[in-house]
């Protein structure tokens, strides 16, 4: 058919045929375009105005444009109350996801507070206190103290490990907290891979100090700034938030005032990760607050109310309601951090030069590795890559044989001495990609493995098949919660009493490999990763 | 056939200036203003290309993002429907080519051997008789029996969104309705009609 250009010829039946396939969006479309976009756009309106448009007569009428943008969109109104609650969801969540993509440093001090009210008794509580600093590529300084605690609070000191506190069996109502020494200082030099720390006894002796080459585990129980990262980190809460967001169209959010800066409150259900938690605990809730200003969030209270199963003897956690409380004070973005913060320990301490490899959980010694080449060759095999990633993200630490935070309730029957991991990171957001071989070895065990997930766990797996990459056909399942993601599950698991399911959460046994992805970043930027790994070069 | 005026069909809606320039701030309500008044298009652009609900979401997400990113570039309203729309068929044709779709289904959806995967996302896929059918055409033969003959527009301003010779566009065109007149049953097309 060769039709002059202009022609305007249209074949009706055929456009009538094609309407029938047309397509609405899903329910969440518009929600999740503008979650997706606000960060660019934010970045649009941070833009001096010379470099939105050439500088002329209308210069004024550009500022006076762009001011009232920023007072629409990014402030409460002040003739009328607040946002609606769906539109200050959607502001709040742009703020949260500009300030982990864009935020070159963040500092501040915190606290924190546990405190159990146990039915008829005075409550036991802990409260730490101490300051933070991190930037973007990962590397974290910490000092903490142990503030006080309640005489239902019994110790048991280490030199260099705490813990959650857990119940008492010889004195009722009470518990037993692996608390950190007095003061302790831990500094993370991502490029290095390389943490040291320091601790100090309440006379101020220096009791311990050392180094390791390892990554920051993000493990309660291992070191205090393993639970800390996460919350000074923001990883845990934004990705709770992103999640309840998309949950539901309705989340309350209401204006505030802390600290004397604008934020916003977040009131969010979540879901328990096991059946077995969902009777002991009714309802799980948690209040965020989130600095408007830099869309970090800056404090956030989570409380349990007991369940039917409660009554158990010997439970104190459920009887009453459990509360922790984290506070973050005196907040500052994007300030120059010297490159001392990360690396050097308190002046008079000695500043340990990093070596060895601390032990893993699965007591295999990890290695790490400057390059994937490098991990692969300590490893044994060649990992799983992927082919895209998402905007930005670049890969930021790898190491062969470790255990840097693979889920063990995920992979329990997977048995290999053999893992590679692969950490990727764009600004404070992040993922990894565990890597173990799999030939079908176990496989009955790992059947069972999901056949005991799927009964045990609340939240129920999304199944994707995978059609591209070198693990095509394979079948995944995709954890997705309903408001809690991988650092939630960390946090709180590692409580002991009230675990959560990871956010986003891929496993799947492929073409000769068992994956783990797993981060805080949206489960469909881990199902395209996913789709795209191939076998390294 | 029914020839058409290619004036209001063919250009489709143009966003006003203000809109694009407030967008261009940074305004999140003008920006997805402008998204939404060409929304229509682009649907019918990704759902006839991909076939699937999720993939068109995912695939106009993609846009819109690409869009937001743009947006300092893209000065001239005039041209930003034809931005989109050639940003939508190339970020389709991307996807196709880097995947051939992510199928999510309900856990109680998927069959309990592993075997029996692969047939179940065929007879997911060929549960759609239209879908069926466009896709016996190649992607850009799709594109092209959609500009003209679902949106209406004139040789020029398709080959133009598509960034092809507007002779190409006719024997795309050919070739489509060809196999779709072929492959349709008649009372199909009579019922249609």
């Amino acid at each position: 058919m060769n039709e002059h250009p202009d022609t305007t010829q249209r074949d009706e039946q055929v456009g009538r045929l094609l309407d029938t396939v047309e397509l609405d969006h899903g329910p969440a479309y518009w929600d999740t375009v503008r979650s997706a976009t606000g960060p660019h756009l934010a970045k649009l309106r941070r833009r001096p105005l010379w470099a939105r448009r050439p500088v002329q007569v209308g210069v004024a009428v550009a500022v006076a444009a762009a001011v009232v943008t920023i007072v629409l969109i990014g402030l409460p109104s002040r003739n009328g109350g607040t946002p609606t609650p769906a539109n200050a969801a959607q502001l709040m969540l742009a703020a949260m996801d500009n300030g982990l993509l864009n935020t070159t440093t963040v500092q501040g001090d915190f606290s924190e507070t546990t405190t159990v009210d146990a039915s008829g008794h005075a409550p036991a509580w802990a409260e730490w206190q101490g300051s933070f600093a991190a930037d973007a590529a990962g590397d974290s300084r910490y000092e903490i103290a142990l503030a006080g605690r309640s005489a239902g609070v019994g110790v048991v000191s280490h030199p260099s490990m705490t813990g959650p506190p857990v119940p008492s069996s010889d004195r009722p109502n009470a518990i037993w907290a692996v608390l950190p020494p007095a003061r302790y200082v831990s500094v993370y030099d991502a490029s290095a891979m390389a943490v040291r720390w320091a601790s100090w006894d309440a006379s101020g002796n220096l009791t311990d100090h050392g180094s390791a080459r390892r990554w920051p585990t993000f493990r309660w129980g291992q070191t205090p700034d393993d639970l800390l990262q996460f919350w000074v980190n923001n990883l845990a809460q934004a990705a709770l938030v992103h999640a309840a967001v998309a949950g539901a169209a309705d989340l309350p959010v209401r204006a505030v005032i802390y600290e004397g800066r604008p934020a916003w409150q977040a009131t969010v259900d979540l879901l328990p990760t096991y059946r077995a938690t969902a009777d002991y605990f009714s309802v799980l809730r948690e209040v965020v607050t989130v600095d408007q200003a830099s869309g970090f969030v800056v404090r956030t209270v989570l409380s349990a109310t007991p369940g039917p199963a409660a009554k158990t003897p010997g439970y104190p956690y459920a009887l009453s309601p459990y509360t922790i409380e984290l506070r973050i004070t005196h907040l500052k973005t994007d300030a120059a951090l010297p490159a001392s913060t990360f690396t050097d320990l308190p002046k008079g301490v000695p500043n340990p030069a990093p070596s060895g490899a601390a032990v893993a959980p699965n007591g295999s010694p990890p290695v790490t590795a400057g390059t994937l080449a490098q991990a692969a060759a300590s490893a044994g095999f060649k990992p799983l890559t992927p082919d895209r990633l998402p905007a930005g993200f670049v890969l930021s630490a790898t190491s062969g044989n470790a255990h840097m935070g693979i889920d063990s309730l995920i992979s329990q029957f997977v048995v290999s001495p053999r893992e590679i991991d692969q950490l990727y990171r764009c600004g404070f957001e992040w993922f990894e990609l565990d890597v173990i071989p799999w030939n079908g070895q176990n496989r009955d065990l790992e059947n069972q493995d999901l056949k005991r997930l799927k009964e045990v766990l609340l939240p129920k797996p999304v199944i994707v098949v995978l059609h591209g990459g070198s693990q095509a056909g394979a079948t995944a399942y995709l954890w997705q919660g309903s408001g809690s993601d991988s650092a939630t599950e960390g946090r709180f698991s590692d409580h002991g009493m009230l675990p959560l399911w990871a956010s986003s959460t891929l496993q799947f046994y492929g073409n000769g490999y068992c994956v783990y992805l797993w981060g805080n970043i949206p489960s469909k930027d881990l199902l395209r990763i996913a789709d795209s790994l191939r076998v390294a070069k | 056939m029914q020839t058409h005026e290619s004036t209001a069909a063919g250009s489709g809606q143009r966003c006003d200036e203000r809109v694009v320039a407030a967008a261009r701030r940074g305004d999140e309500k003008a920006f997805i203003a402008i998204l939404q008044a060409y929304d229509r298009r682009l649907r019918r652009i990704a759902s006839c290309l991909l076939g699937d609900r999720d993939l068109m979401d995912d695939a106009l997400q993609e846009v819109a993002v690409k869009a937001a990113r743009a947006l300092p570039a893209l000065r001239d309203p005039d041209a930003v429907g034809a931005w989109l729309a050639r940003t939508t068929y190339r970020t389709c044709l991307d996807m196709l080519r880097r995947q051939r779709g992510l199928v999510l289904l309900a856990p109680e959806d998927l069959p309990e051997s592993g075997d029996g995967v692969a047939d179940f996302v065929d007879e997911l896929a060929a549960r759609d008789a239209v879908t069926r059918l466009l896709a016996t055409l190649t992607p850009e033969q799709r594109a092209a029996v959609v500009l003209v003959d679902q949106e209406g527009l004139d040789y020029r301003l398709a080959a133009e969104l598509l960034d092809i010779p507007a002779g190409t566009i006719g024997s795309r065109l050919s070739k489509a309705r060809a196999v779709l007149r072929r492959a349709v049953s008649a009372s199909l097309l009579e019922e249609l009609s």
